[in-house]
């Protein structure tokens, strides 16, 4: 097997994903160390594919997933999801943000940070396609500064945002075609909670518990819409008669338009 | 396009390792990225030499470079699934070698994966065994990683 390119063994190892089996894999040979420095492209650190992380101290998954992430270049897709961990270190998130940022395409990270880390500062003006985030707070968004020129799918989950921060966030990602919104916690200055959001080139929309006064959402070329378990007031969508697919599950809306203006 | 070639003529001729050779159209020769560069300067003489790939590999990816739908995620799925069913262990790492040289669109990802599946949750020593692999690192080094990637050499299957 001498002549496996070592780009191929490291994709090999990206489609092991799960680091546990990564760190094994690259011990074989210096030739498969090699591929796991140099062109090792995924990398998983999930609760769900390895199940000793439940019984490891934070400071300890901390320490592994820095050293592992540390020993790679170039990564493209990170994953850290852990159920369990009821948060980890500002310093350690931001050493693995700021490591991986330049080369990162998908980020998943599902753990609360302590304190707060503003990844969006951090991952901005990047390469970053797909953001999926949650149980983490989003603090101001500078739309001068934090550009998302590439991200195509954002998906936020039992995130807390303002209103006005994420109108923001959606504007600040020219490309975007896909936004999921599950449980936010939509902070708000005045008495009446309004999200408006406001994108041309959204195609899909997932919005998943969430209660409001007011939701507007303009999206000239939407073709699913899909709102479940929400409370709303009004909602409105201001379109160009692209929609094809509309489902409401257990959806309470009193004012619903679906303004269609068709060109 | 000046010359309305007939698909027969303009097309390209491979050879295996093991002497055999093929002719394919150019639109299945171009997804092949490491001889790319020779199809353009290459006429219905020429004889592309394929040193790392045998007959065997090359049917396998032409086969799959025809046979793969166009459209709709799902047939492809189903297109690939059939594809690596029936392949040995020993099929699978020569086909890898063989679509990791040529650079096969698609097929270079479908074969890590596979791969990648056999070779999930197991021993340092059988991901050696499976690719026959030697192990050139001295046993203070072996030690060292093992040591301080004790959390992933714990609970893996030994084959």
């Amino acid at each position: 097997m001498d002549q496996l390119p070592v780009e191929v063994i490291g994709n090999i190892l990206s489609h092991l994903r799960a680091a546990g089996d990564v760190i094994v894999a690259s011990a074989t040979c210096r030739k498969w160390r090699e591929a796991c420095c140099k062109h090792l492209h995924t990398l998983s650190f999930s609760s769900n594919d390895w199940p000793i992380y439940r019984d490891l101290k934070t400071t300890r998954l901390e320490i592994l997933i820095t050293q592992t992430i540390f020993q790679t270049s170039g990564l493209q897709a990170l994953s850290i999801l852990m159920e369990d961990v009821d948060e980890f270190s500002a310093s350690a998130v931001i050493a693995w943000l700021m490591y991986t940022r330049e080369s990162l395409k998908q980020l998943f990270y599902n753990v609360k940070t302590m304190p707060n880390v503003n990844i969006l500062e951090i991952c901005g003006r990047h390469k970053l396609e797909i953001l999926d985030l949650a149980h983490n707070s989003i603090i101001g968004v500078e739309p001068n500064y934090q550009r998302f020129p590439c991200l195509k799918y954002l998906s936020l989950s039992y995130v807390s945002i303002s209103a006005l921060d994420l109108h923001l966030l959606v504007s600040a990602c020219p490309k975007i075609e896909v936004l999921k919104l599950v449980n936010p916690e939509i902070a708000m200055s005045d008495a009446q909670v309004t999200v408006e959001l406001s994108s041309s080139t959204l195609k899909r929309v997932y919005v998943e518990a969430i209660s409001l006064d007011k939701f507007i959402l303009e999206a000239d070329g939407i073709e699913c819409l899909h709102l479940k378990d929400c409370a709303l007031e009004v909602f409105e969508l201001i379109g160009k008669g692209t929609l094809k697919h509309f489902k409401i599950d257990d959806v309470s809306v009193i004012h619903l338009d679906i303004g269609e203006t068709a060109s | 396009m000046a010359e309305k070639a007939s698909p027969s003529s303009n097309s390209i001729s491979l050879k295996t390792v093991d002497g055999k050779i093929f002719k394919v159209s150019p639109a299945i020769a171009n997804q092949m990225l490491t001889i790319q560069p020779l199809i353009k300067d290459s006429d219905s003489s020429t004889i592309i030499s394929l040193p790392d790939v045998a007959a065997f590999h090359l049917t396998k990816i032409i086969e799959y470079l025809e046979g793969k739908p166009a459209a709709a995620p799902s047939a492809v799925d189903a297109f690939e699934a059939q594809f690596v069913k029936d392949l040995s262990p020993e099929e699978l790492k020569g086909l890898l070698i063989a679509v990791g040289y040529l650079k096969v669109n698609g097929l270079v990802d479908l074969m890590a994966n596979t791969v990648a599946k056999l070779i999930e949750n197991k021993s340092v020593e059988y991901v050696r065994k499976f690719f026959g692999v030697v192990n050139d690192f001295t046993p203070a080094e072996e030690a060292k990683c093992r040591q301080e990637h004790a959390w992933a050499f714990d609970g893996v299957d030994e084959d």
